[in-house]
């Protein structure tokens, strides 16, 4: 159980936004450039999401980034938050992850959700059929380890890679399903809270409650994404974080197809339907942000009422310099500038 | 004449796959300096003697520790992916890799249950699928070239970048070829696959072609011959190291998939002796070659000649880490590729 007066570990989660000062091979190049950030800062884990038909988040693959991040780092644990399992099969995860950790021993995270990362018309594209996640995840596991009974039909299938190289797996989520599953495996549990901070609690009890000891965990472990924005003052923090609200709800409803400039937004006539821009306030309004004590404090808050052993710090905002900046000063708070 | 290298992260016997991605690694980054053109890997599934399946992790790992070469898929199997996801991956590999990606597209089956695992949906068997209409509508997506009615226009791609990814259909027959050459494609053709139809294939691939058949048509037909071979300092000792993809290929002609690339001593001695260096017979194209550098160049510029091929890509099954990458140095200096002087003088293999 964390202790609420302890700063709990802390990773990046990253959504590779995309910027209107560049393209989005700089939206690439500036993950890269983040997850080198994080490493000598010390955080934990650096770990991309996955998103289908939003341009303004550039992560559709986890593993091809996490590759080429993996590849440009060199100590810092590399993973996926989430591999939208639904969207793959079972065995050419295996392979992709089975590669990652057969390149990269001990430094690849295999997080997996549930949802397919974006609207129905591109779910379509991707899926049709719906799937039964939980039998993949069955499957998954079987892969990596090699342990299809007999009887079962893939039990002739080997995962190569895969079988023997297997990444360290989380279940993301942000109901109660995936943290009972999560529990009942015995694996780590990861909650959304940057965008489900309300459901936290409830999930988190759930994953507790459910947790049987597996041959990976003992305890129950913990982790949750929290929104974050930081800066040098709480004044340029709140400033930065409207132009991001504003951002996010024009994305939401395709009106922009990257982060973009005060200015810019302002030249744009067209507005925000108000049930949209309240559900992006309604979320954001559950972020941390701040100057570096600020966010100190509203980070220990979180992980406290939460309990939560690690915080993915999820930063989703205009301009790179001003992103690498927020996690540095979450990171080392005596860096502001006076 | 541009020379590529197909690598399919051969096992070796003794090794793991964590070796044949380690020898990746090593070969990758010789051949970007050793100035070879494209570094091309595979989607192999199921197979214990290749550890190459996830073309684009591969891809975008060896695009990571390389600087120049063109790095893509030899081939990404459509049957087993949807269109929109093979473009929305090779949109962002080429994103992050502006102008060195290839898009290698092909389909080939791992069996049936192989391929029914390799499903998002594994409920029911899967539904054949129509290659060619597979092709096009990557090719759609990587143009966003929807009609503005369709429903998936509305969904954006890697908005804003010139160029894109390169695509090839990789195949080894003439209906390959016809389909290459009616989308209006690059071609590359596995001569190691079935050597016998290279003529047809690549004749069906010329009279298909056509500059306007898809929205990434090329102006005149383009031909990638790839091969099996074995380099080495003289015939002899080529025809030695050549030894494991004779055995390999002789197995697999017997109906044995063999569970690792044999080491060039166990291979000749389960050939009964080392195989003969190759001879060219115009029309009769081995499976595998071997010879040393100006055997072999001449032997691979009459085989191209023949066909008309623009373009080599080697694919070699040589167990020894050493001899494998001496087998490419020797073939970058007989082609006189314009390689580059290493960063590191002592580090001309890794092993």
């Amino acid at each position: 159980m964390a202790d609420a007066r302890a700063m709990p570990a802390l990773s990046v989660l990253d959504h590779t936004p995309v910027s209107d000062e560049g393209d989005l091979g700089d939206a690439f190049r500036h993950s890269t450039e983040l997850a080198q950030l994080a490493e000598r800062l010390g955080y934990r884990r650096y770990w991309v999401a996955e998103h289908h038909g939003r341009p303004w988040m550039a992560g559709s693959s986890p593993p091809v980034l996490m590759a080429h991040v993996a590849a440009s780092t060199s100590t810092i644990a590399v993973g996926s938050g989430a591999l939208l399992l639904g969207n793959s099969s079972p065995l050419a995860v295996a392979e992709q992850f089975g590669l990652l950790a057969a390149l990269h021993p001990g430094r690849i995270d295999l997080g997996i959700g549930r949802s397919s990362g974006a609207d129905a018309v591109a779910t379509h594209a991707l899926r049709g059929r719906e799937v039964d996640v939980d039998r993949s995840l069955g499957e998954l596991l079987a892969f990596f380890a090699g342990s299809f009974p007999e009887e079962h039909p893939y039990h002739r299938i080997t995962a190569v890679p895969g079988e023997g190289t297997a990444p360290s797996i989380w279940l993301c989520g942000s109901g109660t399903h995936s943290a009972r599953v999560a529990g009942r495996l015995g694996l780590p549990f990861v909650h959304g809270g940057h965008f489900a901070a309300d459901a936290a609690r409830r999930a988190i009890a759930t994953y507790r409650e459910a947790f049987e000891p597996s041959a990976v965990l003992a305890e129950p472990y913990v982790g949750a994404s929290v929104g974050v924005l930081c800066a040098d003052t709480d004044e340029d923090a709140q400033a930065a974080n409207a132009l991001a609200v504003a951002n996010l709800s024009r994305g939401l409803v395709g009106a922009v197809s990257a982060f973009r400039s005060g200015e810019a937004l302002a030249a744009d006539p067209r507005s925000v339907p108000s049930e949209v821009a309240d559900h992006v306030r309604r979320i954001t309004a559950t972020h941390v942000v701040g100057g570096p004590e600020t966010v100190r404090r509203g980070l220990g808050q979180i992980a406290g009422a939460w309990g939560v052993d690690e915080l993915f710090v999820t930063t989703l905002m205009h301009g790179y310099a001003a992103r690498l900046r927020s996690y540095e000063l979450v990171a080392r708070p005596e860096a502001r500038a006076s | 004449m541009r020379l590529s290298i197909l690598d399919a992260s051969p096992v070796t016997s003794g090794a793991t796959a964590v070796d044949a991605f380690a020898a990746t690694s090593a070969l990758a980054r010789s051949a970007d300096r050793w100035g070879f053109d494209r570094y091309w890997v595979t989607e192999l599934h199921g197979s214990r003697l290749n550890a190459g399946s996830t073309p684009e992790v591969t891809i975008a790992h060896v695009a990571s520790v390389t600087e120049r070469i063109r790095v893509g898929s030899g081939a990404a199997l459509l049957n087993h992916r949807s269109p929109y996801a093979v473009a929305e991956t090779f949109a962002q590999l080429d994103a992050m890799f502006p102008g060195r990606i290839d898009l290698g597209m092909g389909r080939a089956t791992a069996g049936s249950l192989v391929d029914l695992a390799l499903q998002r949906d594994r409920s029911q068997a899967p539904a054949p699928v129509d290659h060619e209409q597979q092709v096009a509508e990557v090719l759609t997506w990587l143009a966003h070239d929807f009609p503005a009615e369709h429903p998936f226009a509305q969904i954006p791609l890697a908005e804003g970048v010139e160029g894109g990814p390169e695509p090839w259909i990789l195949g080894s027959s003439p209906s390959s070829g016809a389909l290459a050459g009616r989308l209006g494609l690059s071609y590359a053709f596995a001569g190691f696959l079935a050597p016998h139809a290279a003529p047809a294939a690549i004749a069906a691939y010329r009279r298909a072609f056509d500059a306007a058949g898809s929205p990434g048509a090329r102006e005149a037909p383009h031909v990638l011959l790839a091969i099996n071979a074995a380099c080495a300092d003289s015939d002899e000792e080529a025809a030695a190291v050549g030894a494991s993809a004779e055995l390999v290929y002789r197995a697999a002609a017997g109906g044995r998939r063999l569970e690792s690339v044999p080491t060039a001593t166990d291979a000749a001695r389960a050939l009964g002796g080392i195989p003969p260096p190759t001879r060219h017979e115009p029309g009769r194209w081995p499976s595998t070659l071997s010879g040393g550098p100006e055997r072999l160049r001449d032997v691979i510029e009459r085989m191209a000649g023949e066909v008309g091929a623009d373009e080599i890509a080697v694919q070699d099954m040589i167990a020894d880490p050493a001899a494998r990458q001496r087998s490419y140095e020797l073939l970058a200096g007989a082609f006189a590729l314009e390689g580059r002087p290493s960063p590191d003088p002592q580090v001309t293999t890794h092993g």
